[in-house]
């Protein structure tokens, strides 16, 4: 029976003119997929340039189509920000040069997509590990300085960006309207006490009269989306919840879909 | 609309197809519920032999015996029947496949009279009604089975009461020494010794 | 207290949301009452897929004891979606067309599309291919509760006839009757 290689020097030989002619052939394979990898490298980023220059005011004038432009970006590992810092394409295609102020538009994303959430008011901590995460990098290449020093590059654009100072806890707020004293007192508030806060709170420790801090409270909810309503509080049947002040897991709100 | 016409048209054989296979679909699903009855059945008559009472324990496992053979035999001759219509030229076997098919539900319909758990119920009951209704069972049963299937009834019984002395069933070793002890109750203790006997030859000496 | 994902006995996942109190109550704020529903959609469904579950009633809500206590339910906080809130969580599925009314006529009970009807299709279709059932004759109940456990095992009946209802626009289904109910015959067909 025909065994494959059979047995000698012959077919010690035979085993490794095979060998060569696979080698030739993978590196011939090889070499083809990366061609072909780059030719669709370059066709993408042709396509990711012009997609780029159409949609260049967009881009810079459309917080949310920016974020979503980033996230695209960030997912296929193409660093927005690098690019421009190296003068990258990036910068000619958006023309934005400067770092310091892209990171201010990039604090101005983080703060616009979870506006929702939060109600426009978001602790400094999250907001650093947003941002960190929205550029790939790990924590501690941007610092809390880094974001203090962007918001007041876009303090002359007067979109209102703010850092506060809430009861000794750096918060920046992304609202135009600016919190009303009240507003401020509830927040600190609601900070001692993990972002739960009832009437009472406000009428024993501050003391306010009880319709005071109602009303304090439903503007908060109603007008600005800055805190959330439990009915089933124990206690008091209706708490209030602060979310910038609650203890978020660094995993997001939601669900990851 | 312009799908229609790719698809093939029905053709009797595919409806016989169908036919059997919705049969098939109710018998697997009557096999399922059917479980539940045979278990309270197989409890049943576990129940009446520790009360002393073979004969309705008979009736309960003859029963139980004869809702599986109905099953099984049903489930076989679908299962014949299907394999005829995807294997065999159709217009040779038509005629015998509807024939089986009309079997198929007759012998469904039996099954569902089976199916109901108020029914086997009714063998626990001690009104005359259900005297009356478990004496006629007993007799329908009996003439049904085959004999290996009464067979197979006996040595299920046996096995009940080996089971139950096993577990030293209290109410049965009660029972039996108070029967010598009771003048009055010999008159009942001859009438069971007999069909005692009687079962023990059944099983020890199949003809 | 902190806010955490946590691991339901069942094995799932719950986002950080679900240990919040007011993600409980149905909020009176418009733009956070969005979030809370859009959040409370995508909890539903992935738990329904992670589960196997068809079905969401608002029953659900008003006894314990169901399938879907671990997450109408935080015992930790002592929380429950009340009745009339998941009323309004189903309404908002049907209204994003993952959910139907089933039976229709009707607003306490909803059949769940963490599949969609096209999605099914796909499923149904692929899985007759596989197992060489193209051409043949099923009947529904077959193909939901076959010998060998698929992924169409347990899938409600009226899912089923979406899903077929695709397959028979496209011409890759045909619908069989006779007296004692359906069967249908997928085709191997293109889209």
């Amino acid at each position: 029976m025909h065994r494959l290689g059979g047995v000698g020097l012959a077919a010690f030989e035979r085993q490794q003119e095979s060998q060569r002619s696979f080698a030739t052939l993978s590196s011939e394979l090889s070499k083809a997929q990366v061609d072909h990898l780059q030719s669709q490298l370059t066709q993408f980023r042709t396509a990711l340039s012009h997609f780029a220059k159409t949609h260049r005011k967009s881009i810079r004038s459309d917080p949310k189509f920016r974020h979503a432009f980033q996230q695209m970006c960030s997912s296929i590992g193409v660093d927005t920000l690098v690019g421009w810092r190296e003068g990258g394409w990036w910068a000619e295609m958006v023309g934005m040069g400067d770092w310091q102020y892209e990171l201010g538009v990039q604090i101005v994303d983080v703060c616009v997509s979870t506006r929702e959430q939060n109600g426009g008011v978001i602790g400094m901590g999250d907001l650093v590990g947003m941002v960190s995460r929205l550029r790939g990098v790990d924590s501690g290449v941007i610092t809390e300085e880094d974001v203090i020093r962007s918001i007041k590059t876009l303090q002359p654009l007067g979109a209102g960006y703010e850092v506060m100072d809430v009861g000794g806890k750096k918060m920046v707020r992304s609202v135009v309207k600016e919190l009303d004293e009240d507003q401020g007192i509830i927040l600190a508030e609601a900070e001692v006490e993990g972002g739960r806060i009832v009437e009472e709170m406000l009428v024993t420790r501050r003391g306010w009269m009880f319709e005071r801090a109602r009303a304090g409270l439903e503007n908060m909810v109603m007008r600005d989306g800055l805190c959330w309503v439990d009915d089933q509080d124990e206690e008091h049947g209706r708490a209030y919840w602060v979310p910038s002040a609650m203890q978020w897991d660094k995993s997001a709100y939601s669900l990851p879909i | 609309m312009g799908s229609s016409q790719s698809t093939p048209k029905i053709t009797p054989q595919d409806r016989a197809i169908l036919d059997l296979k919705l049969q098939r679909d109710k018998l697997k699903q009557y096999q399922k519920k059917i479980q539940v009855i045979l278990d309270r059945e197989h409890q049943i008559a576990k129940t009446h032999l520790a009360a002393g009472d073979k004969d309705r324990a008979i009736i309960a496992l003859r029963r139980r015996k004869y809702q599986q053979s109905l099953l099984l035999r049903t489930d076989e001759q679908l299962a014949k029947l299907e394999q005829l219509v995807s294997t065999i030229e159709f217009s040779l076997v038509e005629v015998s496949i509807l024939h089986g098919l009309k079997q198929g539900n007759e012998v469904l319909k039996e099954i569902h009279r089976e199916m109901s758990i108020e029914s086997v119920e009714k063998l626990m009951e001690e009104t005359q009604e259900a005297r009356e209704y478990q004496r006629e069972i007993g007799d329908l049963l009996a003439n049904k089975l085959t004999l290996d299937e009464e067979d197979a009834v006996q040595a299920e019984l046996k096995e009940l009461q080996a089971a139950a002395l096993e577990q030293g069933e209290p109410v049965l070793k009660d029972k039996l020494p108070s029967v010598p002890a009771e003048q009055p109750a010999v008159a009942e203790t001859e009438l069971q010794i007999p069909l005692r006997r009687d079962a023990l030859r059944r099983v020890a000496v199949p003809e | 207290m902190e806010l955490t994902t946590r691991t339901t006995p069942s094995d799932f996942l719950l986002p950080s949301i679900h240990s919040a109190p007011p993600f409980f109550t149905e909020q009176p704020a418009p733009s956070t009452r969005t979030l809370f529903i859009d959040n409370w959609s995508r909890l539903i469904l992935a738990y329904a897929r992670h589960r196997r579950l068809f079905t969401l009633r608002v029953e659900d809500a008003e006894v314990a004891g169901g399938d879907w206590d671990e997450i109408l339910r935080n015992e930790r906080i002592n929380r429950r979606v009340l009745p009339s809130y998941l009323s309004s969580l189903i309404a908002a599925l049907v209204a994003n067309n993952v959910a139907v009314y089933e039976p229709a006529k009707q607003t306490r009970s909803v059949l769940l599309f963490w599949r969609l009807p096209e999605e099914w299709a796909d499923v149904l279709h692929s899985w007759a291919t596989a197992s060489g059932q193209l051409n043949t004759i099923l009947t529904f109940y077959e193909i939901i509760d076959p010998p060998v456990p698929s992924p169409l095992s347990g899938l409600p009946i009226p899912l089923l006839r979406r899903a077929i209802a695709v397959l028979t626009r496209s011409g890759r289904a045909q619908i069989i009757g006779v007296a004692d109910g359906e069967g249908v015959r997928l085709f191997a067909g293109t889209k």
